[in-house]
């Protein structure tokens, strides 16, 4: 159910260099993400996965290459630039801010763009948020603090959402939960990005896979793909 | 023995006016330099010169244009604010990320520079300010006299001590000023345009001191020195209620200002250091301040 924008795909990366003070992390990655895609980044701790999302958004250090979003360039954009073309990223950390209720927290991200979720429809995809409201954002579980990390950039009407290790030390049947949401998004046709050490999960929502090492995309593949063939080369690589 | 002399109750009511006039300057004082420490991890030394500037500019507006009080008391802030917010964005941004000691010591030199240039047009001796004649005169309480230009002050002051706490600790701008205070980096990748909003801050940090400078103007003469007479006294006070605490920063500058006024009464001879014991006591039992939390 893409939207009916232009035929380009919503994110185009090409030649994405980014550093960390004096580190280098990202030697070119070229990689793109067409509407309404569920797609996945997979790779090694260290591969560059998180400093993709974060060079995409633009809170690396430095960044080269290109980003294009939607047809726009934005390598030379400061992060709020970016996040008001659309997108928006939930960190792996989550960054719940202790010093907000989790009211505000969810009300904190601005609008970017119109048609964001309706508190009402957060509300019934993450029912455990709305009786915490006026609790500090640190008291939540780390389930429900990956709930309202997720549950903020559904408002803002940013179509593009970026999801950093979403199932990251959660109990299955919360990482369960959040895999019906990202299905749901996905038939609401959100475009999204995903990384994940964890492949039994991908694989449920991902359209297509690309896998990271040493700050490169190494393979990537869709779905319908996963053969013998690309399955052992993911074996090699993730030892999944 | 210090209470060997009878005291009236009319001494002790009027240090304890005295205590919450002072108090009313220190919260206002130190509220500003809290919201500023906190949302720039900036020591602001030049907030004393910036409160001498708010009513140096209240006696201008008055006598080069012929703007009363309470045009000096919304002119006087934004004007001081706005010369912040260019100092900010010209000079203390160059210094984001540092330790706090550069900016410390840049904002020092600025305080330095700013009384200097006064002290060299207006020369050190104070000139004054008329109450607005709406203020003048006094109540008798039964106890005492309360001149109603005092009473608006305390009153005034606790007034915009409370919209300000109730500004950054309930509204939506002042949840995106405690994120970007916890992560600037997340709190601008929602689409919040930080580096604008710490420069706002920083402003309005400045027009605090502004404004405790034009009430002060009726009462102390407008003097280049006045900022430097006080702001060692806020410091102390910024200290004892924990740095960055935004409701700290004003039970504890009024509560001191109190506790200045009653030694005046009881024991005269420690008042000017009796805020400087409690800061030392304090850091001896507390080091982050009554209100502080721990880094």
């Amino acid at each position: 159910m893409a939207m009916a924008e232009a035929a380009g795909p919503t994110l185009a990366v090409s030649g994405l260099q980014a550093w960390y003070g004096e580190s280098h992390v990202l030697h070119g990655v070229d990689f793109e993400v067409r509407p309404g895609e569920v797609v996945t980044l997979l790779g090694r701790n260290g591969a560059g996965k998180t400093t993709t999302l974060k060079a995409i958004m633009g809170i690396v250090g430095k960044r080269r290459g290109s980003v294009a979003f939607a047809g726009h360039e934005t390598i030379g954009l400061t992060s709020d630039r970016i996040a008001r073309l659309g997108m928006a990223l939930c960190p792996e950390e989550r960054a719940i801010f202790a010093s907000l209720s989790v009211g505000e927290n969810l009300l904190l991200p601005p609008r970017v763009a119109p048609g964001g979720l309706t508190l009402e429809r957060i509300f019934a995809l993450f029912p455990n948020l709305a009786e915490r409201l006026g609790s500090g954002g640190a008291k939540l579980s780390g389930g429900e603090q990956q709930m309202l990390a997720i549950a903020r950039i559904l408002r803002t009407g940013a179509r593009f959402l970026m999801l950093d290790e979403p199932t990251e030390g959660l109990a299955p049947v919360i990482i369960r939960q959040i895999g019906e949401t990202i299905a749901e998004l996905k038939r609401e046709g959100f475009t999204i990005l995903l990384v994940e050490q964890n492949f039994n999960f991908a694989a449920t929502i991902s359209d297509r896979y690309y896998v990271m090492e040493h700050g490169r995309i190494e393979i990537g593949f869709a779905n319908t793909d996963l053969d013998a063939n690309n399955m052992e080369k993911l074996h090699v690589r993730l030892g999944v | 023995m210090f209470l060997g002399h009878a005291i009236t109750a009319q001494q002790l009511f009027g240090q304890l006016l005295i205590g919450l006039i002072n108090g009313s300057f220190y919260a206002l004082l130190s509220l500003g330099l809290a919201v500023i420490f906190g949302m720039l991890n900036i020591v602001n030394f030049a907030h004393g010169a910036l409160y001498m500037m708010g009513a140096f500019v209240a006696y201008f507006l008055l006598h080069e244009l012929g703007l009363n009080y309470w045009w000096a008391l919304i002119g006087a802030p934004l004007i001081v604010g706005a010369f912040g917010a260019l100092l900010e964005r010209t000079l203390l941004v160059r210094l984001r990320g540092l330790d706090p000691l550069y900016s410390l010591l840049l904002t020092f030199g600025l305080a330095l520079m700013i009384q200097g240039l006064f002290q060299n047009y207006f020369g050190a001796s104070g000139m004054p300010y008329a109450i607005p004649q709406q203020l003048n005169g006094a109540h008798n309480l039964g106890f005492m006299f309360l001149p109603n230009y005092r009473a608006w002050v305390i009153g005034f002051s606790a007034v915009v001590c409370f919209a300000t706490w109730f500004l950054i600790e309930k509204t939506r701008i002042g949840a995106y000023l405690r994120a970007a205070t916890e992560n600037p980096t997340m709190t601008r990748a929602f689409g919040i345009n930080v580096p604008r909003m710490i420069t706002l801050t920083y402003g309005f940090g400045v027009g605090l001191a502004a404004l405790a400078g034009v009430l002060a103007a009726p009462i102390n003469q407008v003097r280049p020195g006045m900022g430097a007479d006080i702001i060692s006294v806020v410091f102390a006070v910024v200290v004892i209620g924990g740095m960055g605490s935004i409701l700290g920063s004003i039970i504890t500058g009024f509560t001191l200002g109190v506790v200045e006024g009653l030694t005046k009464v009881f024991y005269p001879e420690a008042s000017n250091t009796v805020v400087f014991v409690i800061m030392a006591v304090v850091l001896l039992i507390k080091p982050a301040g009554l209100f502080g939390k721990v880094a």
